[in-house]
């Protein structure tokens, strides 16, 4: 057992860092107040070769480890956590099933310009009606010859609207359940391929989410991902590396958090000296630490499964639920430890209570992660 | 004996608070959180039905009334949690945003002469247009220590100078008066505080900012500055005998807390009103969205159950406390506990209820507004931490055990 970090692992941790406090923190308010995606901030991350951190040299990645990512996630998520979502959409969820299940041809037609970059990634499972039990959605692909026609519409889809790229879930045959389900790469610009309605969000608002409606796009054969019937495995793998992402993002928030709480506690005088000297503050500082202590373990022990083989469906599960716990916890504590000024928009605790919200449901909710947990404890 | 059942007047009063609640509030409430103010149209229809906030007292009729001091059976802090915990279930902000003297009233009501509680709690009587008061204790630098207040009262002739920087200040900007805590030397600590009535639009006093928030958006917050502003000896509230009886304390700094003891419990009515009403949503959810069987069900009644628990136990605490102030029994700790628990129990219960609704929870749904209105709960009226070191102090009083 090792705990230490590699150099190639600092380097990359310490370059993050940088880009995170120099560039990505000061506009960070500004941009969740007035909801709005700065397009050229990824461009910044592509700069730096953080679009495509784990993918093959050959296909314009960085050719790192998954650690590599799940790294950046947390510096980027510890100032801003609105572009690690868009940063972990476009790797984890649309980029990651393009490399897994793409043929060559594939991977070089959208992983590359995805990696470099060039085009930014979504995945489209959501629909209205089916979330959580996503093996019932409703958008329908036929098989016309060589193309399949898509109608249907999705929702709540990060990057929609500024995406170029859509790993998209439809189903050829709705009798079949999780078996007809087929997965498509759809990209913008296809006739018939529009967006609906922007999605104003508590939290994580300088990403957008939206959604995508389908009308008679014709969709060729060359880009279905794997087979016909083979989406929902493919979703769901790919949501297990995702949560990964998730518990790392988490853990960002959680982290920036605590940072600035303990800065706050030490600088906040009352009653004559930093509330830092009352115990009440003390412990629950110390507590916000423990938490986030044993959220990294977890998360960089699931991510450390996914570099040596996988296998890590439910470590990424209990990561995912036990960082997003903590975020929300240290991130309303953290409010509290700043009284009444963490609750105005002038300091960044809010905002990072706001945020980490969002990590307890998406990509499964925590009650989903519970039910992947104990189905593994029972089986 | 131990009887919780209303009064009829408590049942009309109530009920009227709700039809207020559901059907003036409600429909501005998340108009209200996206401009963070309060609409005109609602103000003029608050006041056209004559509600507005004395959080001393019963909202609903705005304090003028007991400018007098008849003696009676006092029932105005258990109507007060009643009214509170309706218009919270209406909408925190919008219901902090209800002209009246708000936090104001209870220091004029308890301490202020005759003719100041005739003038500053009378002017509401009849009001046209909608009028605030608003108490102004916070400083930059004192929060929780509100004995470390740094506003300074400078004596001259005919009245006082006002020099120093209040912050947080709910309705500050637009009251027509604020209660203003200062000190003539702040080496004497408490004993050296004074209150003023500061009226608005007094030279040398101006609302230097509004305070952007995470939520509570339709509720002004204000931050004052005080720069040589003179205020006339009858503006001291209470006149200065008041502060020389030093038998039970500082008067100043008493008044300060006694306004806690009367206001603490209203606004853990109101937090628990939060609490209500985002378990009501959460509810009506589940019930359009999930048939009552299968698992996802099963876990959510447990859940539900929870967060009604939760809302009868800081129910109980607020009208303890409330009942305690109506028969003159001291409540602070009471007072406190309530506000510390229904505080908590608000930002509980919203979580839940966000949990259990997921995304259609954060996405511009009034349970993710609640969420975010209920934080501040937590922190004005005294922290959840002071509420504790309150509780404490009176604990281990009884023991001799200094705290
Ligand atoms: C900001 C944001 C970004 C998103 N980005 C994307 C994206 O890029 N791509 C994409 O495809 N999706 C995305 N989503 C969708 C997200 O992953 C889903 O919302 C999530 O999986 C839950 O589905 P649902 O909304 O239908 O909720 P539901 O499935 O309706 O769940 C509602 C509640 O019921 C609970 N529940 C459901 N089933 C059970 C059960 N069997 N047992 C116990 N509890 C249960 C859930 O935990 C939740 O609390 C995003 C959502 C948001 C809010
Ligand atoms: C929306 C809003 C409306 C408000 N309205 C008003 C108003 O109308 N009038 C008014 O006068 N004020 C008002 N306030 C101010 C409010 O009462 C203060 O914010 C509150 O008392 C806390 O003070 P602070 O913000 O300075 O926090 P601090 O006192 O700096 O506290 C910071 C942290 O330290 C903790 N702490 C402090 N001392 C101790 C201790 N001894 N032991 C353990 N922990 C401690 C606190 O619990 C908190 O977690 C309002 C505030 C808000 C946010």
């Amino acid at each position: 057992m090792d705990f230490s970090e590699s150099p190639e692992h600092r380097q990359m941790r310490e370059m993050v860092r940088d880009f995170a406090r120099r560039e990505v923190a000061p506009g960070a308010a500004q941009r969740d107040q007035q909801e709005h995606f700065d397009r050229t901030l990824f461009e910044r991350m592509a700069a730096l070769g953080l679009t495509g951190i784990p993918w093959s040299e050959k296909y314009g990645g960085a050719g790192a480890d998954f650690t590599s990512y799940i790294i950046a996630m947390e510096e980027l998520a510890k100032v801003d956590a609105s572009l690690s979502v868009v940063l972990g959409a476009h790797v984890s969820l649309c980029s990651w099933p393009i490399d897994r299940f793409g043929t060559d041809e594939q991977k070089e037609r959208f992983l590359t310009p995805l990696a470099e970059g060039r085009a930014l990634g979504a995945f489209a499972l959501t629909e209205p009606g089916a979330g959580s039990d996503a093996a019932h959605l409703q958008t329908r692909a036929q098989r016309q010859g060589d193309t399949y026609l898509l109608n249907g519409q999705k929702t709540f889809i990060t990057n929609g609207g500024a995406a170029d790229t859509y790993v998209v879930f439809a189903t050829v045959d709705p009798s079949k359940g999780a078996h007809g389900v087929t997965a498509f790469v759809v990209e913008k610009g296809m006739p018939g391929f529009s967006f609906g309605k922007e999605i104003h969000k508590m939290g994580i608002r300088s990403s957008t989410t939206q959604e995508l409606l389908f009308e008679n796009v014709e969709v060729p054969i060359a880009n279905r991902l794997g087979q016909e019937g083979e989406g929902f495995k493919i979703a769901m793998a790919t949501l297990d590396g995702g949560r990964n992402g998730i518990a790392a993002q988490a853990l960002g928030i959680a982290e920036g958090a605590l940072e600035a709480a303990i800065a706050y506690a030490k600088q906040r005088e009352q009653f004559g000296r930093p509330i830092a000297d009352f115990q009440a503050i003390q412990f629950k500082l110390a507590d916000m630490a423990t938490a986030i202590e044993a959220s990294r373990l977890l998360t960089y022990h699931a991510v450390w499964m996914e570099d040596h083989g996988g296998g890590h469906g439910m470590a990424s599960s209990m990561a995912k639920l036990f960082a997003s716990d903590t975020a929300m916890q240290v991130a309303t504590q953290a409010v509290q430890i700043f009284g009444g000024y963490g609750y105005t928009v002038e300091y960044p605790v809010e905002r990072f209570m706001r945020d980490a919200k969002i990590t307890q449901i998406y990509e499964g909710t925590n009650e989903i992660q519970r039910i992947v947990i104990s189905r593994a404890l029972l089986k | 004996m131990i009887d919780f059942t209303l009064t009829p007047q408590q049942k009309q009063l109530r009920e009227m608070a709700h039809a207020f609640a559901q059907g003036v509030m409600r429909p501005y409430a998340m108009e209200a959180d996206r401009i963070e103010d309060a609409p005109k149209a609602y103000l003029q229809q608050a006041m056209a039905l004559g509600v507005g906030l004395d959080l001393g007292g019963a909202p609903g009729q705005s304090g003028a009334e007991r400018a007098d001091d008849r003696p009676q059976e006092r029932t105005a802090n258990r109507n007060g949690v009643l009214l509170a915990e309706e218009i919270g279930w209406g909408d925190p902000g919008l219901a902090l945003a209800l002209p009246g003297p708000g936090l104001g009233g209870p220091p004029v009501a308890l301490m202020g002469t005759p003719a100041q509680k005739e003038k500053y709690l009378g002017m509401f009587r009849g009001a046209k247009e909608p009028m605030w008061g608003a108490y102004a204790l916070t400083e930059p630098e004192a929060g929780s220590d509100v004995s470390g207040i740094r506003t300074s009262a400078k004596k001259v002739e005919g009245g006082w100078i006002l020099n120093g920087r209040k912050i947080f200040i709910t309705n500050g900007g637009r009251a027509a008066w604020n209660v203003v805590f200062a000190t003539v030397d702040p080496t004497l600590g408490r004993a050296g505080q004074r209150a003023f009535l500061v009226e608005k639009g007094t030279p040398g006093f101006t609302c230097t900012r509004i305070l952007h928030k995470m939520g509570l958006r339709a509720s002004e917050t204000a931050e004052l500055l005080f720069e040589d502003c003179f205020v006339p000896d009858e503006n001291l509230l209470g006149g200065e005998a008041q502060y020389q009886a030093r038998s039970n304390g500082p008067a100043g700094f008493r008044v300060a807390m006694q306004t806690f003891d009367n206001t603490r419990p209203v606004v853990a009515a109101m937090a628990m009103g939060i609490a209500r009403a985002a378990y009501e949503y959460t509810l009506e959810i589940l019930r359009q969205g999930y048939a009552p069987t299968g698992h996802f069900y099963h876990s959510a009644r447990e859940r539900l159950a929870e967060m009604y628990r939760k809302i009868e136990a800081a129910r109980s605490l607020v009208w303890e406390a409330a009942w305690k102030g109506d028969i003159g029994e001291p409540n602070s700790k009471e007072a406190s506990m309530s506000k510390a628990y229904a505080g908590r129990v608000s930002l509980e219960v919203c979580a839940m209820g966000l949990e259990l609704l997921g995304p259609t929870g954060v996405v511009d749904h009034p349970v993710e507004k609640l969420y975010r209105d209920c934080k501040v709960f937590d922190i004005f009226e005294g922290t959840n931490q002071v509420q504790h070191l309150v509780v404490a102090r009176r604990l281990y009083a009884a023991h001799g055990i200094r705290v």
